[in-house]
């Protein structure tokens, strides 16, 4: 079976992190988050793979090539201009035939286990067309758009997320279709959305309930989550023979320490957790659970991470504490900066993304920062804080 | 839901079809049957039981030929009996077919084909398919020609197969929504209702669209449009991952499935024939004394049907637990024994029966499985029909149960005078309602009722709370909880909490409060009492309500409004899915949680 992976969306409710990026090159445990979805598709024998890219995608076929490093082979699909799903999907149709059935997946998903062959499992019992489906994800609301019937077939899928016009389920972004796609998706407008109607009714399209924990990426607080679903899969600790361990330096639970780590003399590492490829570790560093570390980071004296996504070459001044934020490729936070997670009366914490106020519906994050951005020594940053690429904040000196 | 599966080969394949078939019992199991063509003659072996049974009574395995149609049922039209099993003959024996799904018009073809002389054999929809096959083949003289015309008059969901001595060499096979697949083997080419039948054959299969037809034959296939005959190219596609299981109809779990097939079930329940139920309530009526008996979920089905008659026919009917019953109950002519059981086969209440009948008592059963003891042996029997239940927790079978006994009750209700033919019209509206509440539970609560198991799934000890009928529902979700996550849950009555259980309340004991919707003032206040008697003890609740949300509550599961008649149906649900996640969280065999058995048929 071929999958088509649509990679071409511009993201922008990730800011800033796809600033510099498309949205599934985003780093977490030392790969991009495309890799665990070809990976997915690879254990089920799936690996001729169509791929529609087009926001930065030079960074894609850079780095994936042909596939043949990963053992599959990709096509590329080059959409410019950013027209909605639809257009993406047909496309290519002239790399299907008539008769034909697909994988498609949105590739901004991260799941526990693999959905790809749950999705099989059922559209080998319904022989028809499938859309994996799941519960909402933990944050209120807890309504989702999709309704089943008995026979798993869905009903309705709305459009809004009302709670009286709902169902408990929502698209979990993986979906079995046949060619007749294509021609729905023409008789609707292009339009993916529109042709729920038309393939609900007529066509008959069934659910695939995932019920492993699921993870759509679409604001920034979820690279957070996903890292979380990661590191869920870590049993033991695994620390590569080539780390540098100075004394008195201590490692508790499942930490993934890759190659030519050095960890100085007082550093404590509490797993999950992960620590890339040549980075350091100051003196008396403290990194706590659910914390990425990217490879060839430098991370000074005394800093603390806790719940925190660093990508690679991130310098850490010394004394700073980062919680609960994610932290761009090659930024250089001074010394002393502090990302300050929470109000001191527990609110909610609203983002300003795109010019827009966004809730997060958490009481707790800290700051997203972009690729290369510089923030200078002493700075406290507020709950929510975003700073773009390449941005400068000047040291905080009396 | 049936299974359909065939074979035609180059050598002998009666064994290969028997497992293929075999592989698709979870669709159904009430009988069995195979068709296959020795000296262009079309022999037919059936009967009713499991497919393992009836190998044993018709020999299936021992017969030999090269081509061969084989089906596992589950009755929707007809009874299950020997004459109703599938493959099914026209009347010259010249074809033989076997269906999957419904004739929805079937009995307008009947009563024409009745008219032209055709003689039937069965209650069921699927044989007007051979009789019109047969006559569509006198006016054609082409097989292909045939199917096509029937096709033209069948109105329906289905799919269907046959065999014919016109072309004894060749399989053909029709699909208009339900599924069919065929598997091309080296020698053999299979078809199938899923890949399952006979995914250790082969794995390289072709999935038949809707509206289309194929020919099959050891060699090869031809796939044609059922509407303008055209032929269809279509290459094999090879299943590259072998799947565990498909035999869930696409769930992951039997348990799941049955939840959701809750909505059609009970719908199912309340098209059940209204003299049947009117005859049980006069039953009732008539004898002096009646007990409600089951056993583990049966037990508190009855527990709960306990309460509905109390309270809406006025009449004291004890619910007893099967496994106790000859130790409690006083048995004579003027004893009604009314027991329910999915698989008709429990040990215990069987003994009961058995005891009662000795005794001399009137006898009356609701089932689901046809041909079962307690269904043959009690002197009245409703048939569920709800279809195969394959977990082993009882969830859409007890709901079905529940429906036909509150339909009971109200009948009786209206007979002794205690229920007046306004109320009487009301609650018949009520009824109505029950399959749209299940289906809103469905759609609107499983996300909320996730989170909170997900949230709690590490408490070892629970106590489920109730009063009046909620105390029944609160049993039967606590047993519900114990049966598939090993957890410890404690159902009781509000009232009785006091009187020493609530000694272990604390902050490691949850408690989840069923409670009633406002409008059943006392009953809402009192247990609204009880949960102020957890919080008092640092206890932590889960409140199912209606209304607002409220504080006092640690989690709540929040219900719409609905009649007070069937809120504890709603509550029921909540039950169900909160068992299904927390087991979920914890990694439990869900369809098949360790020590336990579907049906119970020892000592």
């Amino acid at each position: 079976m071929k999958s088509l992976i649509l990679a071409a969306g511009r993201g922008k409710n990730l800011f800033p992190l796809t600033e510099t990026r498309p949205k599934p090159m985003i780093p977490l445990c030392g790969k991009p988050i495309l890799d665990y979805i070809i990976e997915g598709l690879i254990e089920t024998g799936n690996r001729d793979i169509i791929m529609v890219v087009g926001h930065q995608s030079e960074k894609i076929r850079n780095y994936y090539k042909n596939g043949e490093e990963l053992g599959v082979s990709i096509q590329y699909i080059e959409k410019k201009e950013h027209k909605g799903i639809g257009n993406a999907i047909l496309s290519t149709e002239d790399k299907f035939v008539p008769g034909e059935h697909f994988f498609l997946v949105y590739a901004d998903i991260l799941f526990e286990s693999n959905i790809f062959s749950d999705t099989l499992a059922t559209y080998n019992s319904k022989l028809a067309p499938v859309a994996s489906i799941t519960l909402t994800p933990k944050i209120h609301p807890y309504y989702g758009n999709v309704s089943i019937d008995q026979s798993i077939g869905i009903t309705k899928i709305v459009n809004q997320l009302e709670e009286a016009q709902g169902g408990s389920y929502v698209l979990a972004g993986v979906f079995i279709f046949d060619y007749t796609l294509f021609k729905t998706l023409k008789e609707s407008g292009r339009s993916m959305h529109k042709s729920f109607g038309p393939l609900v009714e007529k066509e008959r399209l069934f659910g695939s309930i995932f019920e492993h924990e699921w993870i759509d990426l679409g604001y920034p607080w979820n690279v957070l989550d996903a890292n979380r679903l990661k590191m869920k899969s870590f049993k033991k600790a695994n620390i590569d023979g080539t780390v540098q361990m100075e004394g008195n330096c201590s490692v508790i639970g499942p930490a993934v320490i890759e190659k030519n780590v050095t960890l100085s003399s007082g550093s404590v590492i509490k797993g999950p957790c992960y620590i890339g490829e040549g980075t350091y570790i100051g003196n008396n560093v403290l990194v706590r659970p659910n914390t990425s570390i990217g490879a060839n980071c430098i991370i000074g004296y005394g800093v603390e991470l806790k719940n925190c996504v660093l990508f690679d070459s991130v310098k850490v001044g010394r004394l700073s504490c980062v919680a609960d934020s994610v932290v761009g490729e090659n930024v250089d936070l001074g010394t002393g900066i502090i990302t300050v997670n929470h109000t001191q009366e527990d609110e909610i914490i609203n983002l300003k993304i795109n010019d827009k106020i966004i809730k997060s519906g958490l009481t707790k994050l800290g700051s997203f920062i972009g690729d290369q951005a510089k923030v200078g020594a002493r700075n406290t940053l507020a709950p929510g804080t975003i700073i773009s690429a390449r941005q400068t904040i000047p040291h905080n000196i009396s | 839901m049936c299974g359909i599966a065939g074979i035609v080969g180059l050598t002998n394949i009666t064994d290969q079809l028997f497992r293929c078939v075999k592989n698709l019992e979870y669709r159904g199991y009430d009988s069995c049957g195979m068709a296959l063509i020795t000296d262009n003659k079309i022999i037919i072996k059936k009967n009713i039981g499991t497919v393992d049974k009836v190998n044993k009574l018709e020999h299936l395995t021992e017969q030999s030929s090269k081509i061969g149609l084989a089906h596992t049922r589950w009755a929707t039209h007809g009874g299950v009996t020997k004459d109703n099993s599938h493959p099914h003959f026209g009347c010259d024996r010249t074809f033989a077919v076997v269906h999957n799904g419904i004739i929805s018009n079937y009995q307008i073809l009947k009563a024409k084909l009745i008219e032209a002389g055709h003689t039937f054999n069965s209650e069921t929809d699927t044989e007007v398919i051979p009789h019109l096959l047969e006559e569509t083949y006198k006016e054609e003289g082409s097989v292909e020609r045939a199917i096509q015309k029937t096709f033209n008059q069948l109105e329906g969901t289905y799919a269907f197969a046959f065999i014919t001595t016109h072309d004894p060499e060749n399989i053909y096979c029709a699909r208009i929504d339900s599924p069919l697949v065929l598997g091309i083997g080296s020698d053999r080419i299979f078809l199938a209702s899923d890949t399952n039948s006979f995914i250790e054959y082969t794995q390289d299969i072709i999935i038949l669209n809707n509206y289309e037809y194929a020919i099959i034959s050891d060699d090869s296939y031809t796939i044609k449009d059922l509407r303008s005959g055209d032929r269809i190219n279509r290459e094999t596609q090879r299943i590259s991952w072998t799947p565990g299981s498909t035999d869930k109809g696409g769930f992951p779990t039997y348990m799941l499935k049955e939840i959701h097939e809750q909505p059609v079930t009970v719908k199912t329940a309340l098209n059940i024939e209204q003299k049947k139920i009117k005859k049980l309530a006069s039953m009732i009526n008539q004898q002096e004394k009646t007990y409600l008996v089951g056993v583990g979920t049966t037990y508190y089905v009855s527990l709960i049907a306990q309460y509905y008659f109390s309270k809406l026919a006025k009449k004291y009917i004890p619910a007893v637990a099967s496994d106790e019953f000859e130790y409690l109950a006083e048995v004579n002519k003027k004893t009604l024994f009314l027991c329910s059981s999915q698989s008709g086969e429990t040990y215990d209440t069987l003994k009961a029966l058995r005891f009662a009948k000795d005794g001399g008592a009137l006898s009356a059963s609701i089932v689901n499985v046809a041909g079962s003891s307690i269904s043959r042996e009690t002197d009245f029997t409703i048939m569920q029909g709800s279809g195969p239940e394959i977990c082993v927790l009882s969830t859409k079978t007890a709901l079905a149960q529940i429906t036909i006994l509150l339909r009971i009750v109200i009948e009786l209700g209206k007979l002794n005078g205690s229920i007046s033919p306004s109320q009487y019209k009301k609650y018949q509206q009520h009824l109505g309602e029950i399959p749209d509440v299940t289906q809103w539970v469905l759609d609107h609560r499983m996300g909320v009722i996730r989170e909170i198991a997900n949230s709690c799934f590490h408490i070892k000890n629970w106590l489920f709370l109730g009063r009046g009928i909620y105390m029944a529902t609160a049993m039967e979700a606590a047993l519900k909880m114990k049966e598939v996550t090993y957890l410890h849950a404690e159902g009781m009555a509000g009232g009785f909490m006091k009187h020493g259980t609530i000694s272990l309340i604390d902050k490691d004991t949850y408690t989840l409060v069923l409670v009633p919707p406002e409008k059943e003032k006392e009953l809402f206040k009192a247990t609204m009492n009880n949960v102020e008697e957890v919080k008092a003890r640092n206890g932590f609740v889960v409140g199912l309500h209606y209304g607002k949300e409220q504080s006092i509550f640690d989690k709540e599961i929040i219900f719409n409004e609905v009649p007070p008649l069937i809120a504890p149906i709603q509550e029921l649900i909540a039950g169900q899915l909160f068992a299904y996640y927390t087991a979920i969280s914890l990694g439990r065999n869900i369809d098949k949680p360790r020590s336990l058995a579907k049906s119970v048929t020892v000592a």
